[in-house]
This record gives C-alpha cells, sequence and structure tokens, in this order.
C-alpha cells in the first residue's frame, strides 16, 4: 500500500508530510481513541496528544516507522499500538490524570486505597492484597479481597470512559471461576502450570496463553505465532489443557479444592 | 451420534462455538463432560493472572515489535525473543490484545462529524494549548508511592464553569480561581477552532460581547489560562458549550 506521507517526510517536508499523514489516518485514530472514551473533551485532548507525540521531536515517531517501511506490511497496526499507548499515557500521566483523582476521591476508604494499588500503581492483586494487608491493617481474606476488587472493577469500568479505566489493571477473575482464598495458592498453581505446559514449544505456551487466558480470538492467534489456521490453535490448546488437567489431578489439585 | 474431535470442543468450553457444535453437545453427554472438564483447566490456567502486574518494564517491546508480533511478521529470530519476553510479561499481551480489538475497530471507525480535528492536529496553534500547557494537578490526596513519572508541574489550572455543555444564552463567562494567578487569558473557538474571543482579566469572570457572533447548534470551545509566574501559563481544559435555539 502507498503511504504517500513518507516521500515528502524523507525529502525534508515534514508539513506536507503530517498533512497527508492525518489526512489518511485520522479516522483510525479517532476509531481507536473513542473505543477507549466517548467524551468529547478526552477525544480532543487525547488526539491532541496523539498529535503532538506523533510530531515530536522532528517526526521521530514517523520517522522510524517510515524506515521500517514495507509496503506490504499493514501500517495501521503500529499506528494503533502507538494510539493505545499514548492514550493510556494520557490518562495516567497527563490530562486523565484529573479524571482518576476525581473517580478515586468519590470512592470509600478501603476501594479507594484497592484502587490507588491496582489501578494507579498497576500492581498485581495478590500484591495489592498483601500491602493492604501490611501497610494498611486490612483484615479480610483474599477471596473477600477479590469480591471487593470485583465490585471495585465493575463501578470505575463504567460509563464514557470504562474501557480506557479497564485498560490499567487485570481484570479480577470471576467469582464463578472458584479462585483460591490464599494466595500461596496461586503460586504453588503458576509453578504447577509452569512445569506441565514446560514440554510444549514457547510458540505454543504462548498461544495457549493468549487464547485461553487473555481470550484473543483464535485467527488473530495464529496469525501472530505463525500457525496455518485455527485449528491448530484449537489442537495447541487441547493438548495444553490436558496436560494441564493430569498434571494438577497429580499434584491433587482441582478448582474447588483450591 | 457422532461425536466431533475432542479439540473441536475447545471453542465451546471457551464460549466461541458454532451452532452446530452447541446443537450436538446440548444432546450429547459425552461432549458435555468434556466441555465442563476443558472449562476446569482454562479456568486453572487463568488464576495466577492475580499474580501478575501490568508495569511496564525496559524489557518491554518496542511499538514496532508488538505491531509486527500480531501481524505475524516477526523474523524468527525476533519472534523467538518478543514470545520468550510475552510468555512472561502481562503489560506487552495487554497490548497485543488491545491492538488486536482496536484494530478490527478502527477500521471501520465513523467520521469526525465536523472539521475540529484540523486545528488540534496541529500543535503550534490550538492543540499545544491543549496538550503542552496542559497542567496536571498532583494527585493530591492519591499519595501513591509508586508512580513512575512526577507531576509535569505543581501549579493548579483554572477550572471553566460556565458556559458548559448547552445553554440557553452565553453572558458572561465564568471560572474558577488560581492561588497566585492575577492574569487570565480567555479564548472561545468556533467548530474550526478559529478564535472568535480572546481576552485577558485579573477577574475570574468575563462579559462575552453582544458582537461576538454565536450561532445556535454550533460547537463552540474556550478555555482560560492563568498566569502563575512570569512567564508560565496554566491552561484549562478545552470546554464545549452549544447555544440552545433553533439552528440559522
Amino acid at each position: 500500500m502507498v503511504e504517500s506521507w513518507i516521500a515528502p517526510l524523507e525529502a525534508g517536508d515534514p508539513e506536507n508530510a503530517w498533512d497527508l499523514f492525518i489526512e489518511r489516518y485520522r479516522r483510525l485514530v479517532f476509531g481507536a481513541i473513542r473505543h477507549y472514551t466517548t467524551e468529547p473533551d478526552e477525544v480532543m485532548d487525547v488526539f491532541a496528544r496523539v498529535c503532538e507525540a506523533l510530531r515530536d521531536n522532528d517526526f521521530v515517531r514517523l520517522r522510524r516507522c517510515a524506515a521500517h517501511f514495507d509496503p506490504t506490511r499493514p501500517f495501521s497496526t503500529w499506528l494503533v499500538v502507538v494510539v493505545r499507548n499514548l492514550t493510556i499515557d494520557w490518562l495516567r500521566h497527563r490530562g486523565g490524570r484529573r479524571r482518576l483523582g476525581v473517580l478515586a476521591a468519590a470512592l470509600p476508604p478501603l476501594r479507594k486505597r484497592i484502587f490507588e494499588y491496582v489501578f494507579l500503581e498497576q500492581r498485581s492483586h495478590v500484591e495489592a492484597y498483601e500491602l493492604l494487608r501490611s501497610r494498611d491493617g486490612a483484615a479480610f481474606s483474599f477471596g473477600e479481597f477479590l469480591e471487593e476488587l470485583r465490585d471495585l472493577y465493575r463501578t470505575v469500568t463504567e460509563g464514557r470512559s470504562g474501557r480506557l479505566i479497564a485498560e490499567l489493571a487485570i481484570p479480577p477473575p470471576a467469582a464463578e471461576a472458584d479462585p483460591p482464598n490464599d494466595p500461596a495458592v496461586l503460586a504453588e498453581q503458576r509453578a504447577i502450570l509452569a512445569e506441565a505446559l514446560a514440554s510444549l514449544p514457547p510458540d505454543d505456551q504462548l498461544a495457549v496463553r493468549l487464547y485461553v487466558v487473555d481470550g484473543i480470538p483464535a485467527e488473530e492467534v495464529a496469525r501472530a505465532v505463525g500457525y496455518p489456521s485455527v485449528k491448530t490453535v484449537y489442537n495447541h490448546v487441547y493438548r495444553a489443557l490436558a496436560l494441564v488437567r493430569a498434571r494438577l489431578e497429580r499434584a491433587g489439585i482441582k478448582r474447588g479444592d483450591l | 451420534m457422532t461425536c466431533p474431535a475432542p479439540e473441536s470442543l475447545v471453542p465451546q468450553a471457551l464460549g466461541t462455538s458454532d451452532a452446530a457444535t452447541t446443537a450436538h453437545v446440548e444432546s450429547c453427554p459425552t461432549c458435555q463432560a468434556e466441555v465442563a472438564r476443558l472449562r476446569e483447566a482454562a479456568g486453572l490456567l487463568r488464576g495466577p493472572a492475580s499474580l501478575e502486574s501490568l508495569r511496564e518494564t525496559a524489557a518491554c517491546l518496542d511499538e514496532l515489535a508488538l505491531a509486527d508480533f500480531v501481524d505475524g511478521r516477526l523474523t524468527s529470530e525476533a519472534r523467538e525473543a518478543a514470545v520468550a519476553h510475552l510468555l512472561t510479561c502481562a503489560r506487552c499481551r495487554a497490548v497485543v490484545r488491545a491492538t488486536v480489538r482496536l484494530r478490527s475497530e478502527a477500521a471501520v471507525a465513523r467520521d469526525v462529524p465536523d472539521r475540529r480535528w484540523r486545528r488540534w492536529s496541529v500543535p503550534v496553534g490550538l492543540a499545544a494549548a491543549a496538550a503542552v500547557l496542559l497542567v496536571i494537578r498532583p494527585w493530591g490526596v492519591l499519595e501513591t508511592g509508586g508512580l513512575r513519572e512526577p507531576p509535569l508541574t505543581s501549579a493548579a489550572a483554572p477550572v471553566p464553569i460556565a458556559p458548559r455543555a448547552v445553554v440557553a444564552e452565553v453572558g458572561r463567562l465564568i471560572w474558577s480561581s488560581v492561588p497566585k494567578a492575577d492574569l487570565y487569558r480567555v479564548r472561545v473557538y468556533d467548530g474550526d477552532g478559529t478564535v472568535v474571543w480572546r481576552l485577558e482579566t485579573a477577574d475570574t469572570t468575563a462579559a462575552l460581547p453582544a458582537a461576538v457572533p454565536l450561532s445556535p447548534q454550533y460547537p463552540y470551545f474556550w478555555r482560560v489560562e492563568a498566569q502563575v509566574e512570569s512567564n508560565r501559563w496554566a491552561a484549562s481544559d478545552l470546554v464545549e458549550f452549544r447555544l440552545a435555539g433553533p439552528r440559522r
């Protein structure tokens, strides 16, 4: 695909290049931003931030991407990664911080603390739980903490900017998933799972993670790891789940026991 | 009744199956049991996500590498390194997940309703005010110790109070005061980002002259900057408002 903005950029006419670039990609940029927030002020602020960052240091980001340009590569994938990262950056370090401050201030004390640890400081659930107990004197089980986290997650990810806030934290496990009540068991479970999957090549291990844990569609997983079709994803996932089941059964761990 | 191959039950177990498999599983106790076993194992695999953090580290993949991974375009050597990292990094996997999702949605993104974007995309003008001068408040009450970057500045910005959203008339513009600021700069823009009115004042309110033409139903924007030091201005967010009434 011809990227008409690259030639003027390389020929020393960056403003012309920018006009061509933004004319061509503004829909994509706005579309990506609107995925995260539909608040008009926020959309325009983030758009301004994205433009600023792409123009920073004499268009260095665009120049770097142009240097790797390959007409068969979908340029939009790179742009989407950039816009996503800049949108999160805007939320955490720029105009969006105010929104986070307002959100936090409206929460009851315990939830506010959880929000700070999990969403603002981006700590793991277990780390946040341990800090709440040691630093803040909270006396509750890990299961009760997860319940609080589930309610908090639901509250702060509602509304027009909900998807944006959701990007800051790993979603809490569903209550139906019956997560263990003791974080130490989770660590043990992780070690056992790693051992169970160790016999699989790294590509297959990652495919299983992307599909089962991260919920990425099988077509996309197949493309990323280089499988010929989605069937290969299903085959590998099936094999991996069988290994996991066998290994955990040997260790005497079932979901209900955790 | 012929059961499908067990691996074709994987999408069923993870909630993305086709109608034919779903219909079969509903009537087949053997396949139902297999789906339940697969779900249980998947649940166990997901559990340890609670041990992971989304914090970015120096080892995280750059934007080009992540895009190339998503598109399946990394060289085998680069892919080996990327896969090893992705296996241990929830943050980079989150970027992969978001990219896959955004790419499918952004491709069909609707167009922007007006020409506002052009001004916003040129940082020497309005966008610079939006993006560069925008002053970020410190976390204040949050007292978060683990933030990677300090606030850009500790100066507070004024907050536009009125007009906002749809208003019957715009007699005055009102904003919050900023400690130690003795001069405020107000600008009103039309939907194209053109300044239709500007004023410098020591007050925190200003009357909009009747001579400034505002058309009902068209978007206007305003922002106020406070002079916090001799050569430093703290800018508010850009606030949109419209006049009620029939479009002329």
